[in-house]
Order: structure tokens, then sequence, then C-alpha cells
């Protein structure tokens, strides 16, 4: 391997990676705070990316403009799940946890295929298929845009919860939910702020892959089980875990795409997912012991 | 009360017995057999998933590999799929063994995740291994009919294996319920802590029922093989797991026919959704299915089984005091 190709698969990597910790931080905000594992994450990804396509082709917006249109708009649909499906599977079994949302999963997936029919689309505009040339290193510029707003996004929400009066009662909820409620803090309302702040996160993250990958109902199948390795590598409930996780991933599947067939990437994934579960089941940055059996 | 029961029992056992003679339309004949192969299919699951509490969303992974297994030794070396089913029985229970002891302490969603990934593995390498799988093309069984090559002419037969299958595993877990193995996996699943201080050992108590779900749940994998004749890597697809526990949750986990009565209530409803409003607009019939599904678990969370405990005497605890017992053990 020479050391450009070397050069051009890490930026490829690293910009996948950043994707994949950008369609990663809501899955795990919602994991930290209300420990509720959601097998729907996928279908809020695809939800975003509808969206998002339709305020492009139907309403012609920039694809980077309607974000600000996508954000709030899955805001108000996390919330809405959140009093339908959710509020009333807090605090009961795992059961009845994991297959709310994967029943919701197949709903928002049916839905789709009704209103949208199965034809995958994509985007075709200049600025989807721009190229970036620094001297010898080609990358895209979709690509080059959705890592830098992952990283923003991040640092927003660090910001968020570290220095306002919200995001501390959210990390105070996330640590220990019957103290928080002590100490006068709206454990439900929290909770539907959190969800509704992850659902967002993830609207978001489907707008910016919009302009990258094609949209279809079972889209979110494609990315969710990456959103699972990742969250789990970085550790379940940490964001900084999710960052790094998906730059990992991000790396080692490209890597691996080039090094072996491509069509086993996927495969080394899901493998490097169960020797974390088996060495540091906690992740990289994880609550220890939130995975393990019930203490 | 038990007069009752029984005769409930001796009639369900009769109707099961001909009730697929009454018509001779194939599709509600098709129904029949899926009923029993997909109640014995969550009969199986819900050892690990109901009793022991272990959520499993990998089970597509031992129904795959006793569809390839019994399909490879009787496409390549002319073993007869009787003998070939039961070796895919044993290469899950290998499998099983090795992620069982990957995840068996992993909490109730990581579990979930750990086991979902096996079968995604699982369903890259028969995508991939082409050469021994046949890869994307999938697995194709001419059809020659015949005992010894467990495949039959008439929708009947088949449907007799697979009620003498589920039969046998309603049976094991009736038997497993009030066995001394069935009380440590309960007693590991409400609080394993605890049966681990009165001196369980968890971990192969846990391993244990792995092991022979995975068996079980191999042996109708081979049955559907024989069944359709054609099956792709999708047979390890998640949607195949979820649908595999789903018979058992809303059927009602942990109890000897929840996942039977599960998979009689699921399957024909997915089957009339599926050609009554199937055609009418893509995705419906799913979409009512889905909605279903929340529906039950969100109201029925301890499955339709605990609406008919009513109409037996209370030899079980009531749902609600049992999750009176389990709030209490949370706080």
């Amino acid at each position: 391997m020479t050391f450009q190709l070397f050069v051009q698969l890490l930026a490829a990597g690293v910009l996948l990676g950043g994707v994949y910790a950008l369609i990663s931080i809501g899955l795990t905000l919602i994991f930290g705070v209300m420990r509720i594992v959601n097998f729907a994450h996928g279908e809020f990804l695809m939800v975003g990316m509808y969206l998002s396509y339709y305020l492009v082709t139907a309403a012609h917006m920039n694809p980077y403009l309607a974000l600000i249109v996508v954000a709030p708009g899955l805001y108000l649909f996390g919330l809405l799940v959140e009093m339908t499906v959710i509020k009333p599977t807090v605090g009961q079994s795992d059961v009845v946890q994991v297959f709310a949302t994967v029943g919701l999963s197949i709903v928002l997936q049916a839905a789709a295929l009704m209103a949208f029919s199965a034809n995958v689309m994509g985007l075709n505009l200049p600025i989807t298929n721009a190229l970036l040339h620094l001297g010898w290193l080609t990358i895209g510029v979709p690509q080059v845009l959705a890592f830098v707003a992952a990283m923003l996004v991040a640092a927003a929400l660090f910001a968020f919860l570290g220095r306002t009066d919200v995001g501390r009662a959210i990390r105070a909820t996330a640590q220990d939910r019957s103290a928080a409620a002590l100490m006068g803090i709206d454990v439900p309302a929290i909770y539907r702020l959190t969800f509704a702040l992850g659902t967002a996160m993830t609207g978001l993250a489907g707008a910016l892959l919009m302009p990258i990958y094609s949209v279809s109902p079972d889209v979110g199948t494609q990315f969710v089980l990456v959103a699972f390795v990742v969250v789990v590598l970085g550790g379940m409930g940490s964001v900084s875990g999710a960052l790094v996780g998906g730059l990992l991933i991000g790396i080692v599947e490209t890597f691996s795409g080039f090094v072996i067939d491509p069509q086993w990437k996927a495969a080394i994934y899901f493998i490097i997912f169960l020797i974390v579960l088996v060495v540091r089941p906690a992740g990289l940055f994880g609550i220890r012991g939130s995975e393990e059996t019930a203490s | 009360m038990r007069a009752v029961k029984y005769l409930l029992l001796v009639l369900a056992i009769v109707a099961a017995a001909v009730g697929p003679l009454v018509t001779s339309n194939s599709f509600v004949r098709d129904l029949w057999v899926l009923v029993a192969m997909w109640g014995a299919v969550a009969t199986a699951w819900n050892l690990i998933g109901g009793y022991a509490g272990g959520l499993s969303l990998g089970h597509a992974a031992f129904f795959g590999i006793g569809a390839y297994t019994s399909s490879l030794f009787y496409l390549d070396l002319h073993l007869s799929p009787w003998l070939g089913a039961l070796a895919g029985g044993v290469v899950a229970m290998l499998s099983a063994l090795v992620i069982g002891f990957i995840t068996i302490r992993l909490r109730g969603p990581f579990f979930a995740l750990a086991t979902l990934a096996f079968a995604a593995i699982l369903g890259i390498a028969a995508t991939n291994l082409t050469a021994l799988t046949h890869g994307a093309e999938g697995m194709t069984i001419p059809f020659a009919p015949g005992l010894g090559h467990a495949i039959f002419a008439s929708k009947l037969d088949y449907y007799y294996v697979a009620l003498a299958l589920l039969l046998a595993y309603v049976a094991l877990t009736w038997w497993i319920s009030v066995s001394r193995f069935g009380y440590y996996l309960v007693a590991i699943r409400e609080n394993e802590d605890a049966a681990q201080a009165l001196g369980i050992d968890a971990v192969r108590v846990k391993l244990a029922a792995t092991l022979l779900s995975a068996f079980m749940t191999a042996l109708v994998g081979s049955f559907y093989a024989q069944y359709r004749l054609f099956f792709e890597p999708s047979i390890f697809a998640t949607d195949i797991s979820v649908q595999i526990a789903l018979f058992a949750i809303i059927g009602g986990m942990g109890t000897v026919w929840g996942p039977l009565l599960g998979a009689a209530i699921l399957v024909p409803v997915t089957g009339e959704l599926q050609s009554w409003l199937g055609s009418s607009l893509p995705g419906i019939d799913a979409f009512v299915y889905g909605a279903i599904l929340v529906l039950a678990i969100l109201f029925v969370p301890n499955g339709f089984v605990s609406l008919l405990r009513p109409l037996f005497a209370a030899k079980h605890p009531p749902a609600a005091t049992q999750q009176a017992a389990e709030a209490e053990a949370k706080t």
C-alpha cells in the first residue's frame, strides 16, 4: 500500500466515521438518559431523509438549508412518538421497551412504503457530486460537510449539556433519576425533551446523508446496525464515545473493505461489536454496569 | 376447573389433528402448516427468551443453520434430511455454545443486540461463501417426493410432521416448567444474583437452555427447507428473528402455551392481511400488523395467554401480584 493510497483511505474512513458518529449521537443520548434502546432509530433517520428529499425536490430548497426545517420537524415528531409509544414503556420490562420500538419501526417502514413507494430515490444536484481536490487527494464535498456538521452538532450538544440548566437537569436525570426527581427536576419532562432532542439530531443526520446516499423505506436497516455497533463500542450513553466509536468504525470499515473483500466489511464490524461486548461491555467511555446482568 | 382445562386441551388437540382435513383450500392448509411450524420455533425461543429471560433477537441464526445444514448434507452427500436435521441441530448447538459464552452475562437489550449481530454475521457469511451456500442465488432442493427424502406431495404430510414437532416441544416445555431445571430458569430470570446466592450455577443453566433452544429451532429450520424447497441467505434476517420472538411475546412468554397461541393468532392475521390488503396499497398490511403489535405490547404486555388465565384456577400467581413483586424488587 502506497502512502498516497493510505492517506486517501484514511481520509475516506474519517469522513465516513463522521457520518457514523452523527447517526449514533441521538441513539446514545436517548439511551444514556432514558435507558431505552431505540430499535426504531434507523426509521427516524429514514424520516429525516425523506423530509429532506421532499424539501429539496418539491420545495426546491438547498439541501443544507433544509436542515433548519428538518431538525425542528423531527423534534416535533420525536415529541409525538415519546408521548404515544415511549412514555408508556418507561420503567417497564426490557421486553416491552425493546418490542414497542421494534413494532414502531415496522409501522414507520410500512408507512413510508405506503406514502413514498419502494423506489430508491436520491438527489442529483451540482453540490451532491462536487469534489474537493487537495493536491492528489480527492474527497466529496457532501462528505466533508457531513463530517463538519457532525463535529459542530457534538460540540453544541456538549455545550448544551455542560453549560445550561436544562443540560444539567438532563445529566442529573441520566445519573440518578430518583435523586433528580427529589431535587425538583420534572423527570417526565426531561425524558420528553431528551427523546425529542435525540430524534431531531437523528433527523439532522438523515438530512446530511441525503446528498450522499439514496433513500428508500428500508434505508434505516442499512444504518441502524452500524449505529448500534458505534454506540456499544463508544459506550452506551456517551456522546464522546459515539464520536470516537464512529470514527474508529469508519476507518476500520474503509480499510477492511480495501484489504479484504468489501462484501465482508459489515461482518468485520459485527465481529468488533461482539469482541467489545466480551472484552469491555461498557465500551470505551460507557457507564459501567449498564450492560451487565441486573445488579 | 381442572376438568375444564383438560377438556379444552383435548378439544385443542382434536382440532389440531383434524383441522386441516376440513378444508382442501391450499392457502388455508399452508396457514395450518405455518402455525404449527412457527409455533414450534416460538416454543423453542421461549425456553431462553421466556423462561431464562434472555431476549434473543438472533434465533434466525439457529433456524438458518438447520436449513443450510440439512440441505447441504442432502444435496452434496445425499444424506436423508431426517438425519441432516439432527446434524443441523448439533451444529446449532455448537454455535450456541460459542455465542452463549459471549452473550450470557449481558443484560436485556445488550443480549438482544449481540444475538442480532451473530445472526447478521451468519447472513453475510451465507451470502459470500458462494462455493458452499450458492450465495444470494439461494438453495434449491429438487422436488423428489419420498419419505426418505422428507419431501411430500401433500401439505397434509408436512402438517403432521410439524404438528409432531410442535406437540413434542410443548410437552417438553410443560415438563421443564414443572421440573427443577425450569424453576432454576425462572429464578435466574427474576433475580440472577439471588439465584446464584442460592447455589444455582446461572451461567451453566442458561447455557443449557440456550443449547436446547438452538437444537429445537434448527430442527424446524430443516423442516422449513424441506417444506419450501427453496431459501436464501435472508433466512438469517433480523425480520425472522423478530418474528419468532414476537410470536412468543404476543402469546405470552414464559408460559407453556403462549408461544403457540401467539403463532396461532399472528400467522393467520399476517396471511389474511397480506391477501386482503396487500394488493390495494403496498405496505398497508405491514402497517396494520405493526400497529397491532405496538398496541398488544403496550396494553397486553403479558401476552394473550394472560387474558385467558382467569378461565383457569389460580395455579400460577396472578399477573398483578407478579408485577407488584417485580416493581418491589426494582426499587
